[in-house]
């Protein structure tokens, strides 16, 4: 198939943004428990 | 901290979404990467367009979730109209920047999958026309968002530009039966086409769902940082 090509680019592609998605969502986790953390400290101190 | 603490409700609920959230995106990007061998490998080659045919089954569900973003920018508005909550502000932010993403993504498509279909990268087909306005209606709606006015305000301005601005959906939506001119309105597939569309909107829905959800908690991350601040300032003060 002469355009098996596409086939793989496009699959290398789509796994990539998942696993770009992934990481971003992970890192986004730590980021919002880091901010909850600034909240709590913010309403102790208040 | 008391367990039944705003901050700690909050806290359990980003718990329990973002692992699913994380996972499902790369389920989203996995599926939409075996929908390739769906797209090239099991369905046929159509005899008219040849390989280009195959930018449909990516065309379609872009178009299809483009749009269902812009009905959730509309929805959100009468949300935030009724109950001044600025987490409808924010939803509405997050899914007419993703929509916008979408839908340029499937004008760009389509422009692709026109050049061997029509000879022409672009005409001003209804469909085309329609499509492009909306394009710059929600690029404006986004443009508002940045305009230095008061949160409240802008919140306000915002909820009535995206329920006015969704008067263009249904147009766009059915503009290839009012008018038509070129874009088909409706297309009968093969049996192995019907289901690489419908295994490709499926993935793309995912990948969707996650998106606008990631978009939905960094907006919400950026206004609970904002309130902390500002906390922060009066108590300084």
């Amino acid at each position: 198939m002469d355009a098996a090509w596409v086939l793989y680019a496009g699959a290398i592609a789509w796994a990539g943004i998942g696993l770009y998605l992934f990481r971003l969502s992970r890192r986004q986790a730590a980021l919002s428990l880091r901010i909850r953390r600034m909240e709590e400290e913010a309403e102790n101190g208040a | 901290m008391r367990p039944d603490s705003p901050s700690h409700r909050r806290g359990r609920l980003a718990r329990n979404l973002f692992p699913p959230l994380s996972w499902g995106a790369l389920a989203g990007g996995l599926s939409l990467a075996a929908c390739q061998w769906l797209i090239f490998a099991h369905t046929p080659l159509e005899a008219s367009m040849g390989i280009t045919q195959k930018i449909f089954y990516l065309h379609l569900p872009l178009a299809c979730w483009g749009l269902c973003s812009f009905f959730l920018v509309f929805a959100a508005g009468i949300a935030y109209l009724k109950t001044r909550r600025a987490v409808w502000d924010t939803l509405a932010l997050a899914a007419a920047e993703v929509g916008l993403l979408l839908t340029v993504l499937a004008l760009a498509s389509g422009m692709i999958w026109a050049r061997t279909a029509w000879g022409v990268w672009w005409t001003w087909d209804a469909r085309l026309t329609t499509t492009l306005v909306m394009c710059f209606v929600y690029a404006g709606y986004l443009l508002i968002r940045t305009l230095d006015m008061a949160p409240e305000r802008r919140s306000l301005v915002c909820a009535a530009v995206g329920i006015a601005a969704f008067l263009d959906v249904p147009l766009v939506f059915f503009s290839a039966r009012l008018w038509s001119y070129i874009h088909p309105a409706s297309i009968s597939l093969a049996p192995e086409m019907k289901v690489t569309v419908i295994a490709s909107g499926a993935s793309l829905a995912l990948l969707w769902a996650c998106l606008l959800l990631f978009r939905w908690r960094l907006a919400e991350d950026e206004r609970r940082l904002e309130m902390v601040a500002r906390k922060r300032l009066l108590r300084r003060a």
